[in-house]
């Protein structure tokens, strides 16, 4: 019986057996088919797919993507990466924000590449020592439901979320993950601890609603839920299009004010990856003016951040936009100390 | 009772003996080595208030608070349901009995990210948001179904003859009270810790409400500091909860003892319902149309065309081989070592309770936490690297998730296995491996189908571990929908759920078919 037995197992065992031919040693990254490249994304699987099969189309080279979500509760990519960091699988991490990114910098789990396309990127959205490029952003923006609230009442300010006039009525994602949380670090760069704090603990004496997602957010203020909240460009634009009552507002746009914070989707060699210059070919494919049109054109309305951009997002005019001006390498840092507080004042009773 | 001690007399009976010991071995590491990363991490944190955060006393009393309320609710729901229900078909002359277990059995083999689908086409996200009460409700919901069975399954093994006796002297609502629901009180709590057990692990639920429980606390604190410490110390009240409640089910109804209390077979006499026959049987399906239909409907609305319908198959549907590849794969594995595993259980000293420390200790174990841990011991140089980057990475995930339920789900088969074959057997000159062969598996042949059945459901909906181990290019349907939901139910997330239906029908109709021979074709033992 037992030989019978081990018989469908073995076969099994050699059916899925990976296509490597000779063993590795520790720490050296795993030998694949040459002809290919690793990638973790984190942009949604119905926008990097079709782009990731285009690279593929154009260079021969196979793409093997491992998805991600903008899910609060997966335990993501970077963790993915952290935890086979002593024998990387992933080439290129793709993320759809920069802080994680930055982390993983940090953690001294990338390495630098120089993509012929990086230098048509403002350099503020790309990192000196070439470990990471940021492209197609996302504005962090004020989605406000237009037949509740008037056009003399729409806020202008991330404050409003504060404004006791509007006590309950307004919403944010959860802020421990996504770009929220992005946002709170980036507060916290920006702003400083103390003044990030009291900011945010109005917006909780407020009762700010905490929802499970940005899509959720836009979503109840397209449905009259809320007032108005604080979401990503590709959400309230969703709703936008569809034909809800909504306003989309780019916030602190005023001198004396800090600006809208600009997310952009960050770009990534892994240290040690098995494919460095598949990885480095499509990273330059990614930060081309093409992939940046598509991902404007999409459903997305990602807006391009390349100097010679084909395309203008449907979203916004960069140049119409104050833009937060915040040190992202800071923000990283500040990462823990904002998720502590998040922990403590908004999840705990 | 003990057996003398097995002789290992040929290279065969010593390979399986020894498969046997090395899988248990290598799946109870995983919950091991994550322990010990996270006690390296907890003695080593240059931060105290690092420790403190990850135990603070106001959050876990909120986390306790919610987690009651959750499982509570769940439990009353699918308890309250699943006795009436499962009395109903079981016991009376309901008509459209068949139907109604058929429907069950339907729901109880869909995966939960399909039931969450259903909810959610027609609740809006934000509708409960917050609101453990209704988080409760919609686990009892989904739970109702295998509630059902089991309940209905355990009140067909009554003792006719102390019913029949019972009658002599008072009345049918006086038998069904006194005796026949006082006896399916293992049947209840077996029900209750399964219940309790899938509330308090799945976090997707939880998650989309922004219920703070400690299913979702585990994944807050895997996601915030990205080291295994927090998800372990997170699961810690779970593991407590879980081995209270199998001790206290071990203490009083002797579910590890000698005989099984599962019993089929003796005609029982079904109760009539009279006048409320027709009444009875029409609001049970008028209560099952309102649950499926309006989510259905909602569903197959959000297809839109058919054309686009075929379009979107073509995109989900590799994923959907592959889940069946690798869930079929990995319930034979589970089934092939849960019978030995749980012969282990029963009939041996030593090996019992480490057993069942291990299957307390896995089903504790948060998906994640598994996830990190398999990446921890797989992902090196090697042939056992090259198991990682394959997609045996997933089905040994679905081995150290999933054994548990399977050594649980057979015991009960396995204890009905007269010892006296064992030791005629042993007699005979027989070695552990022609025991099992000649007469373990033989007895327990229907009953390992259905095991294996219910661990393909399992694994075909699992998400926590896949979305860590997944290879590149490698996807599963339930991944592919985990990743989908959080922006609403929409087309590809309908086409998913309806496919993933759709797929499950063939296990249910075996498994309907299975049960059924089971529950009928089976003789009490003496």
């Amino acid at each position: 019986m037992m030989p019978r037995a081990l018989t469908p197992i073995a076969a099994l065992a050699v059916f899925f057996s990976g296509c490597e031919e000779q063993a590795q040693q520790q720490g050296q990254p795993v030998e694949t088919a040459p002809n290919e490249v690793i990638v973790y994304t984190a942009l949604d699987r119905q926008f990097s797919g079709p782009i990731l099969a285009d690279f593929t189309a154009r260079t021969g080279i196979k793409v093997q993507p491992v998805y991600d979500t903008e899910s609060t509760k997966t335990v993501g990519l970077v963790n993915r990466i952290r935890a086979e960091k002593d024998r990387p699988r992933c080439d290129v991490f793709w993320n759809n924000e920069i802080l994680n990114t930055l982390r993983l910098k940090r953690e001294g789990l990338l390495q630098p590449c120089r993509p012929a396309q990086a230098e048509d990127y403002p350099v503020r959205y790309r990192d000196p020592q070439g470990y990471w490029y940021g492209f197609a952003a996302r504005a962090r923006v004020i989605i406000v439901n237009t037949d509740l609230v008037k056009p003399e009442e729409r806020p202008t300010s991330i404050n409003s979320l504060a404004d006791p006039k509007w006590k309950g009525r307004t919403g944010i994602a959860k802020p421990l993950f996504g770009t929220t949380a992005s946002h709170v670090a980036c507060l916290f760069a920006s702003l400083g601890r103390e003044r990030a704090q009291e900011l945010l603990h109005s917006f909780k004496r407020n009762d700010v609603q905490i929802v499970a997602g940005n899509r959720t957010c836009a979503e109840m203020v397209a449905a009259g839920r809320l007032a108005f909240g604080l979401t990503d460009t590709d959400d309230a634009i969703i709703e936008q299009e569809a034909g809800k009552p909504v306003a989309i507002i780019f916030p602190d746009g005023t001198d004396d004010q800090m600006g809208t914070l600009l997310l952009p989707n960050t770009l990534a060699l892994i240290k040690d990856c098995p494919h460095p210059e598949a990885g480095q070919r499509l990273i330059d494919y990614l930060l081309s003016p093409e992939v940046e049109a598509r991902l404007a054109d999409g459903p997305s309305a990602q807006i391009p951040l390349h100097g010679k951009a084909i395309k203008a997002s449907r979203v916004c005019d960069l140049k119409d936009v104050r833009q937060m001006q915040v040190d992202f390498d800071q923000a990283a840092e500040a990462f823990g100390d904002a998720a502590a507080f998040i922990e403590r004042e908004f999840l705990a009773p | 009772m003990r057996l003398p001690r097995l002789r290992i007399r040929n290279l065969s009976g010593a390979a399986a003996a020894g498969l046997h010991v090395l899988l248990l071995l290598a799946v109870v590491a995983v919950p091991v080595c994550a322990i010990a990363r996270a006690l390296y991490v907890l003695t080593s944190a240059d931060d105290p208030g690092q420790i403190e955060d990850l135990i603070d006393v106001r959050r876990w009393l909120t986390l306790l608070g919610n987690t009651g309320i959750v499982c509570g609710v769940a439990l009353v729901t699918a308890t309250v349901l699943g006795l009436v229900l499962g009395f109903l078909v079981a016991r009376t002359d309901l008509p459209g009995r068949t139907t109604l277990i058929l429907a069950a059995v339907l729901g109880a083999c869909v995966p939960v990210y399909v039931s969450v689908v259903f909810i959610f086409s027609v609740i809006p996200v934000w509708r409960f948001a917050h609101s453990a009460v209704a988080c409760g409700l919609m686990h009892g919901l989904i739970y109702t179904p295998l509630a059902v069975i089991v309940l209905a399954a355990v009140f067909r093994s009554a003792d006719h003859e102390l019913e029949e006796q019972a009658r002599l002297d008072a009345g049918e609502s006086s038998v069904v009270l006194r005796i026949t629901i006082p006896q399916a009180g293992w049947g209840i709590a077996a029900v209750g810790m399964i219940v309790v057990l899938l509330a308090t692990t799945d976090h997707s639920i939880a998650d989309i409400l922004i219920v703070r429980t400690f299913a979702e606390e585990v994944y807050t604190q895997f996601a915030l500091h990205g080291s295994a410490a927090g998800p372990v110390v997170a699961s810690i009240p779970v593991l407590v909860l879980l081995a209270v409640m199998l001790v206290a089910m071990q203490v009083r109804y002797r579910l590890l003892g000698e005989h099984s209390p599962w019993q089929f077979g003796a005609s029982l006499r079904t109760i009539p319902l009279g006048r409320w026959r027709r009444p009875v049987a029409i609001l049970c399906f008028v209560v099952i149309l309102a649950l499926l239909g309006p989510p259905t409907v909602s569903l197959l609305r959000r297809i839109e065309t058919f054309e686009r319908f075929i379009t979107t198959v073509g995109s989900v549907q590799p994923e959907l081989f592959r889940s069946a590849l690798a869930a079929i794969s990995g319930a034979t594995v589970v089934v092939l070592f849960a019978v030995g595993s749980a012969w282990a259980a029963l009939r041996t000293g030593r090996l019992r309770w480490f057993i069942c420390a291990a299957v307390v200790l896995l089903l504790a174990m948060p998906a994640p936490v598994a996830g990190i841990s398999l990446i921890d011991l797989l992902n090196r140089p090697g042939p056992v690297g090259q198991l990682y980057d394959s997609p045996a990475a997933i089905i040994f995930g679905y081995i150290v998730r999933f054994l548990p339920f399977g050594i649980l789900l057979l015991i009960p088969a396995v204890q009905r296995v007269p010892v006296e074959n064992e030791m005629a057997a042993r007699v005979d000159g027989c070695n552990w491996l022609a025991v099992q062969r000649h007469v373990y598996w033989p007895a327990v042949a229907t009953h390992a189908a259905i095991v294996w059945l219910v661990i393909l459901i399992l694994c075909f909906g699992e998400v926590g571990t896949t979305i860590l181990l997944a290879p590149p290019g490698w996807s599963t349907a339930a991944v592919r929908a985990a990743t989908l939901i959080h922006f609403g139910v929409y087309r590809d997330l309908a086409v998913l759920a309806v496919l993933s239906v759709a797929h499950i029908l063939i296990p249910w109709l075996l498994l309907v078919y299975l049960v059924r021979r089971a529950v009928t074709g089976t003789r009490v033992s003496a």
